[in-house]
């Protein structure tokens, strides 16, 4: 399923700063595995998951996502094959849109969006459905702002 | 000079209000949606100025005039967005070149003459000063069509990306969405806008000018407060898009009709850009102070105080 495949990644090479983050990082996953990684500040676990996601290129090694190789995207052509939780929950959604809007957005990850509506009245039902199961109100506030959550 | 004369000036001060609230429109994209301070509207203005009234006076009809200006806005929109997504020149200083270069682009257009005339006597315009209330009809019924184009645009999947991309780009990224891409179409749509105001208001007021579009980024944010606070003022909770960009669009009104009485008092034409100031610090001002009031420790302490006697 997922194979992260000797991954380097130096931050700031050649400068003061300079941090070899990553040195071979080897991970493989097959389906309905479940992993956690664990480590001292600094140990480069968010930098792992970076290099998985794409957010920068790494310097050396190969990601592998169901057998396509993912190495050369860039982190929005990535999408389609990932999906992921932010540390912190607000940088993982957009504080000025609605509950259901957020939920639309990450419903086209990896899919092109054209001029169909944002969010279909259809798609509204089913969250309205998938929100009551959690029982937490959210249901009748679909169109509230995500930001004025907590 | 007595009331009469700002009275029947009303309809031309609210058409060229309507204008500058279709330009805001444009401003609202890029400032609100996009969270992209684009300083390139003051050029795009401009541009859309000089081109219409180039096709204008090669004897073309207003509509191709307006078309051209609106697409010569996308371009200049989009230098912008290259200028700050492949180069990766911050959004101020982006659209600040963008602007400086659009000057000398724009004295191109019109064969290097700072003023081009276009008189309502020898051409056919699509707004004049001369026709006032036929021209507040025609701006009005292009700022609905305009809002409910608008509307509908982002609410679409691709609307909806780009306003993802202005409030968290980090998200949008993961959630499949090309912010570079989304940026620079935010960038194209909204000067695009605004030089199809520029066209008009070259027309409106029968010359297209190479400084027609200094200060417009000011008026645009001054509309967009405006109509901020004051729709906020009204509607409070029920406020929704379509009344914000109405809003916006009615701040533009608002503010023209205040340089119009600012004019009417006999006040120096020289001074009105220092009163534009005033009024956007003021309306910007305002809220946050209002905001703070609400939530301020002194009041706590005294509430506390109360509670505690």
């Amino acid at each position: 399923m997922l194979n992260a495949f000797n991954l380097q990644k130096t931050f700031n090479p050649g400068t003061i700063n300079e941090k070899v983050a990553l040195a071979g990082a080897t991970l493989n996953l097959e389906e309905g595995e479940f992993c956690t990684v664990i480590g001292g500040n600094g140990a480069g676990k968010s930098t792992f998951l970076n290099a998985v996601a794409g957010v920068w290129p790494v310097d050396g090694g190969s990601i592998t996502i169901d057998g396509i190789d993912v190495t050369g995207l860039p982190e929005h052509k990535r999408a389609k094959y990932l999906g992921r939780v932010f540390q912190d929950p607000m940088t993982g959604t957009a504080a000025n849109m609605q509950i259901d809007e957020n939920m639309a957005l990450a419903a086209r990850r990896g899919k092109s969006r054209g001029l169909g509506w944002g969010v279909t009245r259809s798609e509204r039902a089913r969250y309205h459905e998938m929100l009551k199961e959690l029982d937490l109100g959210l249901e009748d506030r679909l169109t509230a702002k995500v930001g004025l959550l907590s | 000079m007595g009331i009469e004369t700002l009275i029947s000036g009303l309809p031309g001060t609210a058409a060229q209000g309507i204008i500058y609230g279709i330009m805001a429109l444009g401003i609202f994209i890029t400032f609100k949606l996009l969270n992209f301070a684009d300083l390139s509207v003051d050029g795009s203005f401009a541009t859309g100025g000089a081109v219409a009234a180039m096709v204008i006076i090669s004897g073309k009809s207003w509509i191709l005039a307006i078309t051209l200006a609106f697409v010569a806005g996308a371009l200049a929109g989009m230098i912008t967005g290259v200028l700050h997504t492949i180069f990766g020149i911050p959004d101020i200083l982006a659209g600040i070149l963008t602007q400086l270069a659009l000057y000398s682009i724009n004295l191109r257009i019109t064969r290097n003459q700072p003023n081009t005339p276009i008189s309502v006597d020898k051409y056919n315009l699509a707004v004049s000063l001369r026709y006032k209330e036929d021209a507040l009809v025609t701006v009005f019924v292009m700022a609905v069509i305009i809002i409910a184009i608008m509307y509908w645009f982002f609410g679409t999947e691709m609307g909806s990306a780009i306003r993802a991309t202005g409030t968290n780009p980090a998200m949008s990224k993961a959630q499949g969405i090309n912010v570079n891409f989304m940026k620079a179409l935010g960038l194209v749509i909204s000067n695009a806008l605004v030089a199809f105001a520029g066209a008009l208001s070259a027309q409106f007021n029968g010359n297209a000018d190479v400084n027609m579009g200094r200060g417009a980024i000011v008026i645009g944010l001054a509309s967009i407060i405006i109509g901020e606070v004051i729709c906020n003022a009204i509607f409070k909770k029920r406020r929704n898009f379509v009344l914000t960009l109405s809003f916006v669009v009615f701040g533009g009104i608002l503010y023209y009709l205040f340089i119009a009485i600012v004019l009417w008092l006999k006040m120096p034409a020289n001074d009105m850009k220092l009163f534009t100031a005033i009024i956007v610090a003021v309306f910007l001002a305002v809220p946050y102070l209002k905001n703070k009031a609400n939530s301020s420790f002194r009041k706590a302490a005294r509430r506390g105080g109360k509670e505690n006697a």
